[in-house]
C-alpha cells in the first residue's frame, strides 16, 4: 500500500490495563501495511504498550473510567503516534537511565524500564501538558 | 496466568499458554511462579512458544519471580519467538534469563 499522502486512524480505549491489548493489536495489522517490516511493528507495538501502561498506571493511576486517546497517523515518511489522557502530569523530563549488573541480583530491574524501551523503539518522543491534557508523541521513521 | 505443566525428574516443565505477557497479567505471573516456589518446587524450565508479545511488565514480573527464587534454584526459557526475544535484548534481560532452543537443551542445563 503506497501511503503517498496521510492517512489516519483514531482509536478510543478507557484507561484498563486490558484494554490496552486492543491498540497494539490494531498497530500489529496497520504498521505492516505502511510499509514496516514484522520485527519493526512489534517494536513500535511494544513503544505504545509502555506508554499506555504509564498512562494507565501513573497518570490515571488505576482510575478505570477516564479516557484514553491514540491518533496513529501514517504520513509518507513517518509514523506520528499521538496519545492523550486528562490523568495527571507526567514528572520529571522524558529522559531516562536504565542501568543494572547482571551478576548483581540486587540491581535488577522489577520496572522502571518503560521509558528506556520508548526511547529505544522510537525515533523521537515529545510531550505537552496544555489545558489539563497530557499530549505524548512517538515519531517513528517510515523505512524507504 | 494460563499454563500446563508436567515434571521431568525434579523439573518442572510449565508451558505458559498465555498469548501475551504484560501489565495486564504481570501479578498473576508473579503469584504464579510464587505459588510453585512455596510447595518446593526451585527448578522450572518454562516454554515460551506460545507467547507471541512481551511488554516491560512481563519481563518485570520475571524479574522479580527470579528474585524471589533466590539460590534455591533456577528457572531457564526455551522455544522463545524472535520478536520476543529482541525484548530481552533490547533490555538486556538475555544477561540475567537463560534462553534455550528446545526443550531437550533446557533440560540439559538443569543436568549441567
Amino acid at each position: 500500500m503506497n501511503f503517498d499522502a496521510p492517512r489516519s486512524v483514531a482509536l478510543e480505549i478507557p484507561s484498563r490495563l486490558d484494554c490496552i491489548e486492543f491498540i497494539g493489536e490494531s498497530l500489529r495489522v496497520l504498521c505492516p501495511l505502511a510499509g514496516f517490516s514484522e520485527a519493526e511493528s512489534y517494536r513500535i507495538e511494544l513503544g505504545v504498550i509502555e506508554a499506555l501502561n504509564n498512562v494507565v498506571e501513573h497518570a490515571y493511576e488505576f482510575q478505570p473510567d477516564a479516557s484514553v486517546q491514540v491518533r496513529l497517523t501514517f504520513q509518507p515518511d513517518q509514523l506520528l503516534i499521538e496519545i492523550r489522557d486528562e490523568g495527571k502530569p507526567r514528572p520529571g523530563n522524558l529522559s531516562n537511565t536504565f542501568t543494572f549488573d547482571s551478576e548483581v541480583v540486587d540491581t535488577w530491574p522489577e520496572g522502571g524500564m518503560g521509558l528506556f524501551i520508548m526511547h529505544e523503539v522510537m525515533d523521537r518522543i515529545t510531550y505537552e501538558r496544555t489545558d489539563g491534557v497530557n499530549r505524548l508523541t512517538l515519531i517513528k521513521s517510515i523505512p524507504w | 496466568m494460563r499454563f500446563r505443566e508436567r515434571k521431568v525428574g525434579e523439573i518442572l516443565v510449565l508451558e505458559i499458554l498465555e498469548r501475551r505477557l504484560d501489565a495486564k497479567n504481570a501479578v498473576a505471573i508473579k503469584s504464579g511462579f510464587l505459588k510453585k516456589f512455596d510447595a518446593g518446587v526451585f527448578h522450572i524450565a518454562i516454554d515460551m512458544g506460545s507467547v507471541t508479545f512481551i511488554d516491560s511488565s512481563g519481563l518485570g514480573a520475571f524479574v522479580t519471580s527470579m528474585k524471589l527464587l533466590g539460590d534455591r534454584g533456577s528457572m531457564v526459557f526455551f522455544g522463545v519467538r524472535p520478536a520476543v526475544a529482541d525484548v530481552f535484548r533490547l533490555t538486556r534481560m538475555d544477561r540475567i534469563f537463560k534462553m534455550h532452543q528446545s526443550e531437550p537443551e533446557a533440560l540439559e542445563a538443569f543436568a549441567g
